[in-house]
């Protein structure tokens, strides 16, 4: 049964993209591929969330079997760690295809296109081996940027679309050298890409106890470019704003985290900080430094930006400064909680990016200025668009808060400075945010230019956009509620790694939890 | 199991606010009723639990890792139950006064939708056990205060005091939430029950200005344990760290200076917004929370001192600012920052039931007294201006009874609540010695005593100086019935020890105040009143201007000088190092050298095939003469 | 193994038959005829190649077939089919069509076949000489079109000159060891005690037998002439020219420096210094292209980068190296068929000769169909999963990492980046631009049958090998 689900959910899509290739009226299709995708990741997530059974193990076989590189897998499972971004992608590319309209002649391969970019981020995240994750994600490559370059906004989207998917590509393969590297440590007999292949042998010393941090850096800084480190982030601003409203809801809700992710895949499962000689002295703190940019240089870049859909985007590369924080920290619960981070945050850029879209009936370039005071005009707007807002700057009772406490409660003690300046970071979202949020529906010098510019074009939302905007608040409050049902099987996951990786080494990585060392110690020199 | 009627404090709200936010959108009188009847239903939990004394409820996992628990768990001790009394029973008043107050508004949707949500948010950081589940409320509070507050969004001054407030409550919370951290990272637990547990020692030294004394060897295992994950510090400075990022979050919520700037303006909202949050509940929510946490405070002797000067600072301040502000609900604003930098003291000077005695008695006349002043509002269409006002004894005699019963209560006249509250400060300043927080102390109680007079006799006494005076709105019961329920404990709360006692449980024991003490609070009432009297009884217009009183000390125009502007600079600063550096220098330069690379090896393919067998030969030569040499 | 079994010979017969019914065919008559009896035998040629008993030596000792050499021979064979069919296409409604091209293409594999097949210094320089002089003529068949004399002119010239290395390249390894065989060349190095290895004369004579072969290749240093002659060519003879003449040039490298080859002394220096060959033929090849706005002169560059690519993959030694590489030529033959078979069509169906940039732009507004298999057939040159290409370059980069070049993959890496800003390019063009005048004017795009067939097996061929990479990892079995 739970095989069934895993495989509706990736072969839903598959499927509307040949029925569409056949002639099957498109968006009514991608409705519905995406649509049981999505009420299958449901089922997957009802299935997998009570705790007990972590893991959907569905059928994989060999897809590459070459002593050079090992034996590479393809095939999908599920765990605790990749459940909520299955979850994610499949509710986002749902409302993506509810959010989007094209024009008849071309949209067929428009919504194949969508299909494909949102099939990739599922595959890249239920795969079973690290090298077919980074074939999947590749998948979405070309599609974004025939989308973008073909469907997207503004003169230069061409210009911006080949930029963004070369800095891409100049980042997946950067990262591919080290898993190169990471491969080509194991002797060739044992050679393996296959995560749990891998993990068990950690228990076997195969080479990959003694990585030289410069493999670690290559992946780091490769990955790295995929969720837009700084200073490797330049893509994204123009890229999100340029793209089509689904597009940019999948690639920066969904397909931006993959870089995040096969990180927390790697450090968590793999190759935790602690097989790393000389990380802790050269590139943690480097990274660190990166991650501080991220979350400072950029959130207060996002307050100079004049345009909505560039300050989002901006805002997007700030949150991914936490999620670096929380894998560097390295401890269980941070782990634990980049996941729910990554799955709050993206709904909520998601619902965000959606939104901003919306308002392009209300102004085309969505400049700040000419938006002042128009979004009034549609109240089920201002309430869904302040809800996606709040949560993104990390209101309790929205899906990305909890990920943010357990966050940084779990990083502070290995990181005091960064997760500080993490916490700092809240204050300056909020900033961004209330500033846009008044100047889009508040503030009431815009009524009167509203009133000339948006006659022409405004119209009521569709259905389609109600029911988006409806799932997405949804569920940006079920998992702010709800927290747990995500929380407990990526941090049995977790633990569950950490095990392993402690048995593997015959040491105690100390990757667990930290602190409350202070008060036992009290306690227990009291009784002495 | 069976259902526990505390839940319902939670749910009634939240299932009101969901149902006025979703479904009841285009009915604002059904909004209405539900939240009222949301409010009943809370205080008749509230009255009926404490009557049965039906036990706390099981805990619900919020979110729950190994090691890190966030779990909504309820505490009702005194401390919490008394608090539950004040925030359900002035809730109820004024969502009563709403009624009739916000009649006429057409979004009565978001009002009472909000006033629910405040509701719901109060009463979880009140029974809450788990730090981690206050910080959750805390920051939910602040969203429901920045609804309310921006209600008129339309006015560009309401949505600018709703941002400046949440932003404002968010510096705090930043520290608030570092100090949560520090808790949990300190004594891995954020539940406060468990906390007291693991500290014990210091849990009964509570209110005694002991603090914790680490004897040497003890610290040195204390560093040896942290080594691994955590750079060696002094104890006493972690604690230090610890208190003053929880009091952070009080100096926001509470408006302590230096963040007080946000409570002022939030009189953009509607009165009894006013009432409710930015008097009563939501602002007490800092000292209750010092209260609550006081144990852990108490840990470090330095950070109480800090915290005590912060109040008194404020109170003289805020005090001060106060006696010339000419917008009634100003002063009332005003008069609030101070008191609350009163409770303020008093957990400073380590007595944080006095705090709570002041809190409850200030709750309920400062609830009375913003009611009082919407009823002016309501009745002079929106005219907020004292010096447009006068006479209004005679109009409105029950506005003015009332009134003048919680001017009293608050400027201290003996006998009165506030009275009883403030001689419990004082009496903890003097005792603890700190004779120079006690004089501050006594000349706010001046001062208090001053503007509050001067606003009775301003607004009520003297001859009508408007139109609208003549002819004022005409007030309902659903208004005035407030006034009058909430003037009863407002006179009569002070009595018999009760709210000590209630907070004590039973280990209670009646101490005599010195008489210093008396001399000070009645010395200071009876000064102000008579400099109010003889300063403005019969003026039709400001006798005395001080500009700087009345501009607020400049704070206002200071932080936007140098915070906002500081922060519009430093965005400009580093965002020139995004547009500049990387998008700029370094990608273009990237994207320039590998460009002009390319054209490079453009420019050898020359088209000259002489060229190509140039170099073809030359290459063959190089290569020969790299492998033989 | 006899001499009636080896295939090349039957090539060359073939080749000749049909030069004899050229001269008897009536030029009223076209090419088609000609053209379809040759294309039936090269396909058949194609599969007899897949033939069981077609490995051994013969010639004593100086040739040999064996599961490695039919793989190479398959690939130029298929490149020749593509060829021809394109020539045939190219020529059809001229009034004044070119045939030769038609029997030359059989002296082309079978030069190619034997540049495979050799093992002997001689054999290996009259194989080479054959391809290249056939080429000569092939590049320079549109006689009227200055750029397409140009471009044999240059063809010549350069081509007259790495022969000039080969040969005297092979002279000095005669003269040093006193054999031309590979295996007595082994074998004498063996006898010598390595001495051979340190003798100046020796020396100089490999790097100048290896210098003619990668003329072949298109590796640096003696690239020059691939820009100018690719886009001067009809394309026919650049298909035949980027993916055969390549493939066989990489055929006659491997023999040399494989196992058992008279060149395979690779000390570690020598590797390095072949990695480092190829790392800056990739490197050039990536960076020139980005200037270059005809497609295929871009070609010419991008097949510089490839064969460093490929040569990377060689690098590492051992069956591994060969598997990867053999991997990647495939891989890289398919795909840039599939691109330069557009080309032609599209040149053939709007008459125009140069195809670049602005020609091409629009094209998927024109045809969706065409537009995207431009797109998926760059994807794979650009080494984009799902394509094919994309594990080819995972395979080569970790053949150059397991032989411990880690820098070089770096660097190769960084060329593959640079390399997809042009392949992007074109897709942007296909994609993103209005519809260029090319297109204009009632030419209608159309596919026709036989150029929707080889379409649809190249692509299929593509995406198949991008889907199972695991059925292509072992090439070499397929052959009997």
């Amino acid at each position: 049964m739970d095989q069934f689900i895993l495989w509706t959910v990736l072969g839903a899509p598959l499927l509307g993209v040949f029925l569409i290739l056949l002639g099957a009226p498109a968006r009514l299709l991608a409705l519905l591929a995406t649509g049981s995708a999505l009420l299958a990741g449901l089922a997957l997530f009802v299935v997998t969330s009570g705790g007990s059974r972590g893991i959907v193990d569905a059928w994989k076989t060999t897809w590459v079997q070459m002593p050079l590189v090992g034996r590479v897998d393809f095939g999908f499972d599920v765990d605790g760690v990749s459940m909520p971004l299955v979850l994610l992608s499949v509710l986002v590319a749902f409302v993506a295809v509810l959010f989007t309209r094209c024009e008849k002649p071309r949209e067929a391969e428009f919504f194949v296109l969508l299909l494909l970019t949102s099939l990739g981020a599922t595959a890249a995240f239920a795969s079973v081996d690290v090298i077919s994750m980074f074939v999947f994600h590749e998948v979405a490559l070309i599609p974004t940027f025939i989308l973008i370059g073909r469907y997207g906004h503004g003169f230069s989207r061409a210009s911006v679309a080949l930029r963004m998917t070369v800095y891409l590509v100049l980042g997946s393969l950067i990262g591919l050298v080290g898993l190169i590297g990471l491969l080509q440590l194991m002797p060739p007999d044992v050679r393996t890409s296959n995560f749990s292949a891998l993990q068990e042998y950690i228990q076997a010393d195969v080479g990959l106890q003694n990585v030289p941090f410069w493999i670690f850096s290559t992946l780091f800084l490769g990955f790295g470019v995929l969720f837009g480190l700084f200073p490797f982030y330049s893509w994204a601003p123009n890229g999100y704003a340029s793209a089509p409203a689904g597009v940019a809801m999948i690639h920066a809700g969904v397909l931006k985290n993959f870089g995040v992710f096969i990180l927390l895949k790697l450090i968590g499962g793999v190759i935790p900080l602690a097989y790393l000689e000389g990380v802790q002295e050269t590139i943690l703190p480097l990274l660190s430094v990166l991650a501080g940019c991220n979350i400072l240089i950029l959130g207060l870049a996002a307050l100079r930006q004049e345009r909505l859909d560039l300050m989002l985007g901006y805002l997007s590369l700030m949150h991914m400064g936490y999620l670096v924080l929380g894998i560097l920290a390295d401890t269980g619960t941070s782990q634990t909680a980049v996941v729910m981070l990554m799955f709050g945050h993206g709904l909520a850029t998601a619902a965000l990016f959606g939104y901003a879209d919306r308002l392009r009936k209300f102004s085309a370039n969505l400049r700040l200025d000419e938006l002042e005071g128009t979004g009034v005009k549609e109240h089920s707007l201002i309430f869904v668009f302040g809800l996606a807002l709040m949560a993104s700057l990390g209101l309790p009772g929205l899906a990305p808060f909890a990920g943010e406490i357990s966050l940084l409660m779990g990083s502070f003690a290995k990181m005091p400075i960064l997760t500080a300046v993490a916490v700092v970071g809240i204050l300056i979202s909020a900033i961004v945010l209330l500033r846009a949020f008044r100047k889009i529906f508040q503030l009431g010098g815009g009524l009167v230019r509203s009133e000339l510019s948006v006659s022409a074009t405004y119209s009521q939302p569709e259905i389609g956009f109600r029911l988006g905007s409806l799932i997405l608040s949804a569920a940006l409050v079920l998992w702010g509620i709800l927290p747990n049902t995500l929380l407990k099987p990526a941090s049995e996951t977790v633990e569950n790694q950490i095990r392993v990786l402690n048995a593997g080494v015959g040491r105690n990585l100390d990757l667990a939890k930290q602190g409350g060392s202070l008060a036992k110690a009290l306690v227990e020199d009291k009784s002495k | 199991m069976p259902v526990n009627i505390w839940w319902i404090l939670i749910l009634a709200p939240l299932v009101s606010a969901s149902l006025c936010a979703l479904v009841l959108r285009r009915w604002g009188t059904a909004c209405a009723g539900v939240s009222v009847g949301s409010a009943v239903l809370c205080f008749l939990v509230v009255l009926w639990g404490l009557a049965s004394g039906a036990q706390a409820p099981a805990q619900w996992d919020w979110l729950s890792l190994p090691g890190l628990e966030i779990a909504l768990e309820m505490r009702l001790d005194g401390l919490a139950t008394l608090m539950l009394v004040v925030v359900t029973g002035i809730g109820l008043l004024v969502h009563v006064f709403s009624l009739g107050y916000m009649a006429e508004d057409d979004a009565k949707w978001r009002y009472f939708g909000g006033l629910s949500l405040f509701m719901f948010s109060m009463t979880g950081i009140v029974v809450s056990d788990n730090l981690g589940m206050i910080f959750v409320f805390w920051e939910l509070v602040g969203v429901s205060s920045y609804l309310l507050i921006g209600h008129w969004f339309r006015k560009p001054a309401a949505s600018a005091a709703a941002n400046k407030a949440f932003l404002a409550n968010r510096i705090g919370d930043v520290g608030f939430l570092l100090g949560i951290i520090g808790v949990y990272v300190v004594f891995n637990t954020l539940s406060i029950s468990e906390l007291k547990a693991i500290l014990p020692e210091f849990t009964e030294k509570m209110g005694e200005q002991q603090t914790l004394v680490m004897e040497s060897q003890k610290q040195e295992g204390v560093a040896e344990q942290f080594k691994v994950s955590f750079p060696p510090v002094d104890v006493n400075f972690l604690f230090l760290l610890i208190a003053l990022g929880l009091f952070c979050g009080a100096v926001g919520k509470s408006a302590q200076f230096p963040l007080h700037v946000w409570l002022p303006d939030a009189m953009e909202g509607p009165t009894p917004v006013s009432a409710l949050i930015h008097a009563a509940t939501m602002v007490a929510a800092g000292v209750y929370l010092l209260a609550r946490v006081f144990f852990v405070l108490a840990l470090s002797a330095e950070a109480l001192v800090f915290i005590a000067w912060i109040g008194a600072g404020t109170a003289v301040l805020a005090a001060l600012m106060a006696t010339q502000q000419s917008d009634i609900k100003r002063v009332l604003a005003y008069s609030t920052l101070s008191q609350l930098g009163m409770m303020v003291m008093a957990v400073g000077v380590a007595d944080p039931k006095s705090a709570m005695f002041h809190l409850t008695t200030h709750a309920f006349f400062k609830a009375l007294l913003f009611l009082g002043a919407g009823a002016v509002i309501h009745a002079l269409h929106h005219e907020q201006n004292i010096w447009k006002m006068g006479g209004l004894a005679r109009k409105l005699p029950v506005v003015f009874i009332t009134f003048l019963i919680g001017t009293l209560a608050l400027a201290g006249c003996p006998g009165l609540s506030g009275f009883f509250s403030k001689d419990a400060i004082f009496a903890a300043a003097q005792e603890r010695g700190e004779m120079v927080l006690f004089w501050l102390a006594a000349f706010t109680a001046l001062l208090t005593a001053f503007y509050m007079v001067r606003l009775v006799i301003v607004v009520f006494l003297g001859e009508a100086r408007d139109e609208h005076v003549d002819h004022p709105h005409k007030l309902g019961w659903v208004m005035l019935g407030p006034l009058i329920l909430l003037a009863l404990p407002s006179l009569a709360a002070g009595y018999g020890e009760l709210i000590p006692k209630w907070l004590a449980g039973d280990n209670y024991e009646y101490h005599k105040h010195d008489i210093l003490v008396y001399v000070a609070s009645i010395g200071a009432f009876v000064l102000g009143s008579a400099g109010a009297i003889v300063l403005y009884y019969g003026k039709i217009k400001e006798p005395l201007t001080v500009s700087l009183l009345r501009d607020r000390f400049y704070i206002d125009e200071f932080y936007d000088r140098t915070f906002v502007r500081g922060i519009d600079v430093t965005a400009a600063l580093l965002s020139g190092v995004d547009r500049w550096l990387v998008r700029g220098a370094a990608v273009r330069s990237v994207t320039f050298l590998v460009a002009a690379v390319g054209h490079f090896c453009r420019f050898l393919v020359s088209g000259s095939v002489q060229v190509y067998v140039f170099f073809m030969a030359l290459g063959l030569l190089v290569l020969l003469l790299w492998n033989l040499l | 193994m006899n001499w009636w079994n080896v295939q090349e010979f039957w090539w060359l017969v073939i080749g000749s038959f049909i030069l004899l019914l050229d001269v008897f065919l009536s030029e009223k008559k076209g090419i088609i005829p000609l053209g379809m009896i040759s294309l039936g035998l090269m396909i058949a040629a194609l599969v007899g190649l897949f033939l069981p008993g077609y490995q051994g030596l013969a010639f004593e000792g100086s040739y040999e077939s064996n599961q490695i050499t039919l793989f190479f021979k398959a690939i130029c064979v298929a490149a020749g089919i593509a060829s021809t069919w394109m020539a045939i296409r190219e020529n059809a409604s001229k009034s004044d069509p070119v045939r030769e091209s038609v029997s030359l293409s059989w002296f082309v594999i079978a030069g190619m076949g034997l540049m495979a097949s050799a093992r002997d210094f001689l054999l290996l320089f009259v194989a080479i000489e054959l391809v290249t002089i056939s080429f000569y003529v092939l590049v320079s068949l549109r006689r009227k079109e200055a750029i397409s004399l140009e471009a044999g002119l240059k063809y010549l010239i350069t081509g007259g000159l790495s022969t000039a290395f080969l040969v005297f390249g092979i002279a000095l390894i005669y003269g040093s060891s006193g054999h031309l065989l590979y295996a007595d060349v082994v074998s004498s190095i063996a006898h010598s005690g390595k001495k051979l290895l340190e003798n100046p004369v020796f020396i100089s004579g490999t790097f100048m037998v290896l210098a003619g072969i990668s003329f072949k290749a298109s590796l640096i240093p003696f690239h020059w002439w691939a820009p100018d002659v690719y886009q001067g060519a009809p394309h026919s003879a650049t298909a035949f020219l980027s993916v055969g003449s390549k493939t066989a040039g990489f055929a006659a490298l491997v023999m040399l420096l494989g196992p058992g080859g008279p060149l395979s002394f690779m000390t570690v220096s020598f590797g390095t210094f072949l990695s480092w060959i190829a790392v800056s033929s990739i490197l050039f090849g990536s960076l020139g292209g980005l200037a270059q706005r005809d497609l295929s002169r871009l070609i010419g560059y991008s097949g510089v980068a490839n064969a460093g690519f490929i040569l990377l993959a060689l690098c590492g030694g051992g069956e591994d190296a060969l598997n990867a590489a053999l991997f990647y030529i495939f891989v890289y033959g398919i795909s840039l068929l599939l691109l330069m078979l557009l080309i032609g069509h599209l040149s053939v169906q709007t008459g125009k000769i140069q195809f670049g940039f602005s020609e091409i732009a629009g094209l998927a507004n024109v045809n969706p169909t065409l537009g995207w298999v431009c797109a998926l057939s760059v994807a794979s040159l650009a080494g984009i999963p799902p394509m094919a290409g994309f594990w080819a370059k995972w395979f080569a980069l970790s053949s150059a990492w397991a032989a411990g070049y880690q820098l070089q993959t770096v660097i190769a890496v960084i060329g593959a980046v640079i390399s997809v800003v042009y392949y992007l390019g074109i897709v942007r063009n296909v994609f993103f631009e209005a519809a260029s005048d090319v297109f204009s004017g009632g030419v209608r795009v159309g596919m026709p049958l036989g150029y929707r067939f080889c379409v649809s097996l190249l692509l299929a061929l593509t995406l198949v090998a991008g889907f199972t990479p695991n059925l292509f990892v072992k090439l070499t079995t397929v052959f009997q």
